[in-house]
């Protein structure tokens, strides 16, 4: 059986809500499409839940419900697609116009951003 | 606030006084909306000093639009969360808000290009002083002269959430702890303060930021991990020049 790649592993072990949920494992089907729901988390404003979908050997569909929306589908015309990219965190050295960060104080805007834009300015 | 707010224009000829009024605008914003303000609406309407209805209309639209996405965040944005009896601090919404305001002021007076940077929160429209879309870098968590990415955009809001500087705190409203697992969550969309809602309840969720992210419509994201890997999506990716 064709290991789960590692974008549906990750996202199935990161339940969508709260304390870490035991993940179900993903039986991949041989032909029709079958639908796995992560268990539910009961959240103070409603539940939500993980649901994938599967379609013979490929995960066509990740969503994510929330209790008053609709599931937000991450499929295109049936193909799987990575939804996700991973990759290692590195510092970049670019050209930039200004920074988007968690900064909050201006002691703070002193320390990065100042410097990111001064270092910036084109 | 105490939050450091940096108005780029590009337009040529550019009057003084347009400026100075998103300024103003931002002020106005922090005298109604600061929870460090004994006298603003919002300390005076936790206290019981002042009615609802009697509020400024902004704060009843900020309020409003808090209870929206708290029920599309499933709770993880909350603006009643901070502190049990402590009243409404919808701080997390109104930064953002009152980005898009100080834009519509400045697109007011005919100004087509230009950027907005409130405490991290970023808006622009058009073209950058070089020409070509606004190079905007995401805040590197670790290092703090570095940027983690740098993504080319116009006419979007870029916001992120995280807890690396020192005294910045964002609480999981249903663990009632910080988050776990992630150190920033950046989000991209047409609308910066339901981005700014969007990175702010991701960062909350935790482990669970990416996926939930993945789910979003009309709005990319970059989540970086506390094992220091950066997850994106696709349509994130599509703006990244680094």
């Amino acid at each position: 059986m064709k290991t789960p790649s590692r974008t549906l592993t990750a996202a199935l072990a990161m339940t969508t809500a709260g304390p870490a949920v035991a993940a179900t494992p993903v039986a991949i089907a041989a032909s029709s499409a079958k639908v796995y729901h992560g268990a539910r988390e009961n959240m103070q404003w409603g539940t939500v839940q993980v649901t994938i979908t599967v379609r013979g050997r490929k995960v066509t569909a990740i969503a994510a419900s929330a209790p008053t929306e609709r599931p937000r589908s991450a499929s295109i015309n049936g193909r799987a697609v990575p939804l996700l990219r991973t990759e290692a965190l590195r510092a970049q050295s670019s050209r930039i116009n200004s920074v988007s960060g968690a900064t909050l104080t201006s002691r703070a805007f002193d320390a990065s951003l100042q410097y990111a834009l001064t270092k910036a300015h084109l | 606030m105490g939050m450091p707010v940096i108005i780029e224009v590009c337009d040529p000829g550019v009057r003084t006084g347009t400026v100075d009024r998103a300024y103003e605008w931002f002020r106005l914003v922090d005298r109604i909306f600061s929870t460090y303000r004994p006298e603003s609406e919002i300390s005076r309407l936790n206290r019981g000093e002042l009615a609802l209805a009697d509020a400024d209309p902004a704060v009843r639209s900020v309020l409003r639009r808090c209870a929206s996405l708290r029920t599309q965040t499933a709770g993880y944005f909350d603006a009643e969360a901070c502190s049990p009896g402590d009243g409404v601090d919808p701080s997390g919404l109104v930064k953002g808000w009152s980005v898009a305001g100080a834009a519509r002021i400045l697109e007011r007076d005919g100004l087509r290009n230009f950027s907005i940077n409130a405490g991290g929160d970023v808006l622009v429209r058009g073209q950058a002083p070089q020409g070509g879309p606004w190079r905007i870098g995401i805040q590197h968590p670790l290092v703090g002269d570095a940027v983690a990415a740098v993504v080319a955009v116009s006419d979007l809001g870029v916001a992120t959430s995280g807890a690396y500087e020192r005294g910045a705190h964002v609480i999981d409203p249903h663990r009632r702890a910080p988050p776990e697992h992630v150190l920033s969550v950046t989000v991209i969309g047409r609308s910066l303060p339901t981005a700014d809602a969007y990175a702010t309840a991701a960062f909350a969720m935790g482990a669970g930021a990416a996926a939930w992210c993945a789910g979003l419509e009309g709005y990319e994201s970059m989540v970086i991990t506390e094992d220091e890997r950066v997850v994106t999506t696709a349509g994130f990716d599509r703006h990244r020049v680094r």
